[in-house]
């Protein structure tokens, strides 16, 4: 059993509890610096887009997962940021350093504008609003013409920083790793301060934030501009994954995809978000050894992928509402307590549907 | 709009009104399903989506003939949404409000892939009802439009004074008022719930078995729910006549948009739904209100 | 001296008048008790001294200052904070939490800082945890700081409640129906809470109550109302006599 004592304040408001955590982290840390010593390009490339997806990912959990405004249409924000940041590059010739931070402060002031209008809406209301804006995007990036590149689409050059060019996967994979790095440290600094607090309140009882002193508004509209500019900055550094940018990868089915994948992860954290990239990224593979003991009517069939997804998610919904993490929690809080596991330890409460409505 | 003659603004009326009709009988089931759980249903579009295909599969494939494959097309959709009421989302009473979000979202994107692994992911063709055209003082209409407006507009009628003035009807609003209430009081809760979900999978099939001989019966159909969901928006969500107000003002302004706005051609619903929310946030007719504490 | 003033409120919903010209005022240092059959108004009350209402008619006055210009987020900076009847807690965060964000108000939007973690956020957050430890401290809630609030029982889930209307450090406290649900001796102890609530922290207590053992044992001054209006004023023992105020509970007994 494992007991970690509390011994001062500042261990609760660090980043590690203590040693042991701190240890753990690190070490994930250092094996992921080692991979590419021990894996070749290809795996380092899926490791990137697990690592772009994760930060995309990360901005729909500050949306939607801390301040419960759920969004349909993140996928909006990454293109707006892929596109300015690309077109930053080819047209106007910005350097690659300046060209990623602006293109996030411009996907960031689209999530503020968007959160302005949408901060007084009701959840469904939000959710099909930011549906509703990620369509409307993806049409206007199609009607481009030539400076979005239009429906034919947009090709990316490689990152040059500084005037060297980056294109070897592993360079590529230790860009994506760092900002990777960094964006986590960011988002885990916002739930351990006042911000973070605020949009937490928001999404379970807005009247008594209010009454404490949170303006529900302004806090929404922050948490719009944080995950869409996170969304951005993830969609400049999957602009030079693709190598070509096109309206489609970023439509209706990607937004939901992302949802989707940071609920799998485990709504309202971290790990989640972390969890379910690795989760939407592996999913292809695992099928693809499953595809073999099928029927080959059925396993060269192209619905099989969306059809094993959303079979997953149903199944989660059903049994494990906190998703990856929070199975992996519970596997935890077991082995912490063993052999003193209770059963019941996490057994649901039969309840009944309390309205919010009022008549 | 230069060229348009009064005929043609007519006839791209009455389309969109068509148009319009059919999100509204998607919306309607929407609205019920909201009314009596407070759920949302994300998956009603491809409800609409299934009736079409098993429609096609009993009217083409299997050459029944029309009307017994249209009213079995419906009559299974029923089953299968009361069955996914009883089997599925009943265990989920009571959770936070996105659990049956993503479930049902799920659910579409499932029962989209085993469409197309089932039957194909091509576009089929769905015969009409009635086959042919009329002449309406000039304009060409197809019956497929005509009989779009007069079942919805029947419908909407009918289910008003269900719920307006039947018991069931009003059992039913109670469900989502008081769910524990209506418990005690001895309401069949499980059974209304059911039925109601039977009730919207059959009007999203009956919206798919009149959609599918204008569109084509496609997997992708069922997209078109989420412009019933905006029309729903438009008109004040909640309500039943504010959703097929909402849903037939996009249908009829749709092509009209579209004419003025080529660039945004095809988004037009949404753009209409967006503009509405900044001038009234809650719809035009208000249904939503705050928690009372 | 009188320090909260309520002049001729009235607040309508639709042909309904859910408050009728009421008044009243409350004393600094004191706790003040709203009584009522079920619908009198007494949430309501509480409601439009929150801003959550807008009053039709009528003002609200703390310390000579009026309220009505605020809007809700605002009203706590002024002192005030409140507990809810149907508890409003953030279910999905650990207790500590919950309080830390009764701290909010006190701290300024630095998001910069915030994000980074530079420039005392360190400092920042202990000022704030501290400020929780005290309340903590005072309410015996150790046992529970790093649980969930959704896991912990109803009893323990009021007195989060009040903790953190207390971490705000306000000067008035608005109790709603703070017994609700709680054993006897749970309610004995909320009780004793309250009196030093008042005693040791010197904040204004305003409550609305429905267990008469609780309003005699601690309150000073009793306020009676039913259908929105005023119906009595004075001691527990002064307004349970009163003809008036039985009658609206209990009926008149005459068939």
């Amino acid at each position: 059993m494992h007991i970690s004592f509390r011994k001062s304040y500042k261990q609760d408001i660090r980043l590690f509890r203590d040693g042991a955590q701190a240890t753990w982290y690190l070490s994930l840390l250092v094996l992921a610096l080692a991979m590419p010593l021990l894996v070749d390009g290809y795996y380092l490339d899926e490791l990137s887009f697990v690592f772009i997806y994760a930060i995309a990912g990360l901005g729909l959990m500050v949306l939607t997962g801390f301040s419960g405004q759920v969004s349909f249409g993140h996928a909006a924000f990454v293109a707006i940021g892929a596109y300015a940041h690309t077109i930053m590059l080819t047209r106007y010739g910005v350097p690659w350093l300046l060209s990623v931070p602006l293109a996030t402060l411009i996907s960031g002031a689209a999530g503020l504008a968007i959160g302005r209008v949408c901060a007084k809406m009701h959840g469904l209301y939000l959710a099909i609003a930011t549906l509703a804006f990620a369509i409307i995007v993806e049409r206007l990036l199609g009607s481009g013409g030539d400076f979005t590149g239009g429906h034919g689409g947009m090709p990316v050059p490689d990152i040059s920083l500084i005037g060297i060019d980056i294109s070897e996967s592993w360079q590529k994979y230790l860009v994506n790793l760092t900002i990777f790095v960094a964006v986590l440290l960011v988002v885990r600094n916002l739930t351990r301060t006042r911000s973070g607090r605020a949009m937490i309140s928001l999404r379970d009882s807005e009247v008594s934030a209010r009454g404490l002193g949170v303006n529900i508004a302004f806090f929404r509209a922050y948490a719009f501009f944080l995950s869409a500019a996170l969304a951005g900055l993830a969609g400049t550094l999957l602009a030079h994954a693709f190598y070509f940018l096109s309206p489609e990868s970023f439509g209706m089915s990607e937004s939901i995809r992302l949802l989707l994948m940071i609920v799998v992860g485990g709504l309202g954290t971290i790990h989640g978000a972390v969890l379910g990239a690795f989760f939407i990224m592996l999913l292809p593979t695992a099928l693809s050894w499953f595809k073999v003991l099928l029927p080959s009517g059925i396993a060269t069939s192209g619905g099989l992928d969306s059809l094993a997804f959303g079979l997953i998610l149903v199944v989660f919904m059903l049994l494990e509402p906190e998703g990856l993490y929070g199975r992996w929690l519970k596997i935890h809080h077991y082995f912490n307590v063993f052999p003193m596991y209770r059963r019941r330890s996490f057994q649901r409460q039969k309840t009944f549907l309390k309205t919010e409505r009022l008549k | 709009m230069t060229g348009l003659s009064i005929e043609d603004v007519m006839q791209l009326a009455i389309i969109g009104l068509a148009q319009g009709s059919l999100y509204s009988l998607i919306a309607i089931g929407l609205v019920l399903i909201y009314k009596a759980t407070e759920q949302i249903n994300f998956a009603q579009g491809e409800f609409m989506m299934l009736g079409a295909f098993f429609g096609y599969q009993f009217i083409v494939l299997s050459g029944l003939p029309y009307w017994l494959g249209f009213i079995l097309a419906i009559v299974v959709l029923g089953g299968i949404g009361y069955a996914y009421d009883s089997l599925v989302i009943r265990r989920l009473t009571g959770q936070p409000v996105f659990v049956v979000f993503i479930l049902t979202l799920a659910t579409g994107i499932m029962l989209r892939a085993l469409a197309g692994i089932y039957w194909g992911f091509d576009s089929f063709s769905l015969p009409s009802m009635v086959p042919g055209t009329m002449d309406l003082g000039g304009v060409i209409i197809g019956w497929d439009h005509v009989i779009a407006i007069l079942a919805a507009t029947l419908l909407s009628g009918v289910l008003y004074v269900f719920f307006r003035f039947t018991r069931i009807g009003i059992a039913m609003q109670a469900l989502s008022l008081n769910q524990l209430g209506a418990f005690y009081m001895g309401m069949p809760v499980k059974r209304l719930t059911s039925s109601i979900w039977a009730l919207a999978a059959m009007f999203g099939a009956l919206a798919g078995l009149l959609l599918g001989p204008i569109a084509l019966v496609s997997t992708q159909m069922g997209f078109i729910g989420f412009k019933a969901f905006a029309g729903a928006i438009v008109g004040g969500f909640g309500s039943i006549p504010g959703a097929v107000l909402g849903c037939l003002l996009i249908g009829v302004a749709e092509p009209f948009f579209d004419i003025a706005f080529p660039t945004l051609k095809g988004v037009g619903a949404y753009v209409i739904m967006f503009t509405v929310l900044l001038v009234r946030p809650q719809g035009l007719l208000i249904q939503m209100y705050t928690k009372k504490v | 001296m009188s320090w909260l003033e309520v002049n001729n409120l009235t607040l309508t919903f639709g042909g309904l008048k859910a408050v009728d010209s009421l008044s009243f005022s409350v004393d600094r240092d004191s706790i003040f008790t709203i009584i009522g059959p079920n619908g009198a108004g007494k949430s309501t009350v509480f409601n439009l001294i929150c801003r959550i209402y807008n009053p039709v008619q009528g003002d609200i006055l703390l310390g000579g200052e009026s309220l009505l210009s605020d809007l809700p987020h605002q009203i706590v900076k002024r002192g005030v904070a409140r507990t809810f009847q149907n508890i409003e807690l953030f279910e999905h965060a650990t207790m500590l939490d919950n309080l830390l964000i009764g701290r909010h108000s006190r701290g300024r939007f630095q998001p910069l800082r915030e994000l980074f973690f530079a420039g005392g956020q360190l400092e920042q957050e202990l000022v704030y945890r501290r400020k929780a430890e005290e309340v903590i401290e005072f309410l015996d809630l150790q046992a529970h700081r790093h649980s969930r609030v959704s896991d912990l029982p109803y009893g323990i889930r009021k007195k989060i409640e009040i903790a953190r209307a207390l971490v705000a450090g306000p000067k008035l406290l608005l109790l709603d129906e703070p017994s609700s649900g709680l054993t006897n001796e749970e309610t004995a102890d909320i009780a004793f809470w309250i009196e030093d609530i008042k005693e040791d922290l010197g904040i204004t207590v305003v409550m609305i109550e429905h267990d008469m053992k609780l309003v005699n044992k601690v309150s000073d001054k009793v306020l009676a109302i039913a259908e929105g209006r005023f119906l009595a004023l004075g001691t527990a023992a002064e307004v349970q006599d009163n003809p008036d105020v039985q009658h609206a509970y209990l009926g008149t007994g005459q068939t």
